[in-house]
């Protein structure tokens, strides 16, 4: 676990994701449960909401950014560099320009395409809403 | 941008006095919401003499600056449109006066309907049970009143954002939706591949551009326990396609969490496609609903990169509006799942 780059320097604890579920659940239980204007509390509430967003960051953030590089490289045939996430943005642009250009349109690549697009916009919502993820997919169309 | 009430207050009596030619009294003003872009404030008045004389129940609102789309109606555009609602019999908040400048801002006040908007209550509450039950009739057939307005007579399309006679609206928002993303900066292949499904599905154009409100759902809408009360929120009123306006308050995001309940989380759309069809005479394509639900969604998904990116420019720092840019994937596997194998 000490090889992840976020835990590089050694600090006393708490760690980094204990200070931010600290600070979750203090907005959550002292703030938006005593404010009374409603305004204040729903920010209070997205306030909490987007410190979970870090702390799921944090812990997944960097497995599914190789995890889309090795997709991507696949996809598009192209090699690595040695920036994860440069790569991840260079072939993501490259990957948006072909689909518009209408390069992406039928066939095997499209599924392909279609394929990893999705996995990815999966993969941004274990971290942004994994609550809104399960949801949508209990739902039987 | 600090503005106390009391200095609110003075400037309004001032304009208002010179206005009706009698002494007035604002009271009881309050802020209800306010961030950068706009101000709403909530206030009573009394006018002594003349015409106008009586008490008003009202809330003013003023304009700071700051948009989510680019073709956002300003608020002299937008008091102009709740004009010709009013006079066409849809409900809304009577649009009593415009004031180009107010402490340097332009404002409006209307007047003040007692209600609820927030679509979290409208979609839960016991107390408008009845109301979800008349709404979506209730919405259907205030929207073919909307939407059989004479935009020729009314001069319309001077002053109201529409397409050019070369594109058809799908394609024009399509164009518009590109151009977006290309301003975003951040590439979203999925909402490439929604916006690819939109070109090659486009509908023909529809025979006439209508009047659009162009946020019509539950949350911009006041509503009571016997249902609608009144119609908010005009200010992306354009010209276009009837099905924009039909298929928006039927998006997932408009549901506030019971996703089962297509429209706005309160019912299935029978009612209000129902109502719609029977007032405007119509027939409705569930192809093109489908179409249009398709390109709402890749709308308000590159709204929200839009939001997003007035926290990140720094013009309007706000938290909800950097959350955002989080919640832009919940509206791309909506995009996704909408045009998988079709």
């Amino acid at each position: 676990m000490y090889a992840e780059p976020w835990e590089n320097n050694m600090q006393d604890q708490p760690t980094d994701r204990e200070l931010i579920t600290a600070v979750a659940h203090f907005l959550q239980t002292e703030i938006a449960s005593n404010v009374t204007d409603h305004r204040l509390k729903f920010r209070a509430l997205v306030a909490a909401n987007v410190l979970t967003i870090v702390e799921r960051e944090l812990e997944m953030g960097e497995t599914l950014l190789r995890a889309e590089r090795a997709r991507l490289l696949k996809l598009l045939d192209v090699t690595a560099s040695d920036d994860v996430y440069a790569d991840v943005e260079h072939m993501t642009r490259e990957l948006a320009r072909r689909i518009r250009a209408g390069q992406a349109d039928d066939g095997p690549f499209h599924d392909a395409v279609f394929a990893h697009v999705k996995q990815t916009v999966i993969e941004k919502l274990q971290v942004a809403n994994p609550k809104y993820l399960e949801r949508v997919r209990q739902e039987t169309r | 941008m600090p503005l106390s009430p009391a200095e609110l207050q003075t400037a309004l009596e001032n304009q208002l006095r010179a206005l009706t030619q009698s002494e007035v009294r604002v009271e009881n003003l309050r802020l209800l919401a306010g961030g950068a872009s706009q101000q709403l404030w909530s206030l009573d008045l009394s006018v002594a003499s003349g015409e106008t004389s009586g008490n008003y129940r009202l809330v003013l609102r003023r304009q700071l600056g700051g948009k989510i789309y680019r073709d956002a109606l300003d608020l002299e555009r937008e008091f102009r449109v709740m004009q010709i609602a009013y006079a066409s019999d849809v409900s809304l908040p009577y649009p009593q006066i415009f004031l180009p400048d107010l402490l340097g801002r332009p404002a409006a006040l209307l007047h003040r309907k007692e209600g609820e908007t927030i679509g979290r209550r409208i979609v839960r509450d016991a107390t408008f049970e009845n109301a979800r039950k008349r709404l979506p009739a209730q919405m259907g057939e205030m929207l073919a009143r909307i939407h059989r307005v004479n935009v020729e007579r009314h001069n319309m399309r001077l002053f109201l954002p529409h397409p050019p006679v070369e594109y058809s609206p799908a394609r024009w928002e399509i164009k518009q939706l590109e151009h977006n993303l290309e301003d975003v900066g951040e590439p979203h292949p999925a909402l490439e591949l929604g916006i690819r499904w939109l070109h090659r599905n486009e509908p023909p154009a529809p025979k006439n551009l209508v009047w659009l409100h162009g946020d019509y759902r539950i949350g911009n809408v006041v509503v009571n326990q016997d249902g609608l009360v009144s119609i908010l929120d005009w200010e992306f009123s354009h010209l276009g396609d009837p099905y924009q306006d039909l298929s928006w308050p039927l998006l997932r995001d408009w549901r506030f969490g019971n996703d089962a309940l297509q429209f706005g989380g309160i019912a299935q759309p029978d009612d209000f496609f129902a109502a719609y069809e029977r007032a405007s005479n119509t027939t409705l394509d569930p192809a093109r609903v489908h179409y249009w639900i398709v390109l709402n969604n890749v709308r308000w998904a590159v709204g929200m990169l839009n939001q997003a990116r007035r926290h990140l420019s720094g013009e309007e720092p706000n938290l909800e509006f950097a959350s955002l840019g989080r919640r832009c994937a919940e509206l791309e596997l909506e995009v996704l799942r909408l045009i998988e194998g079709r």
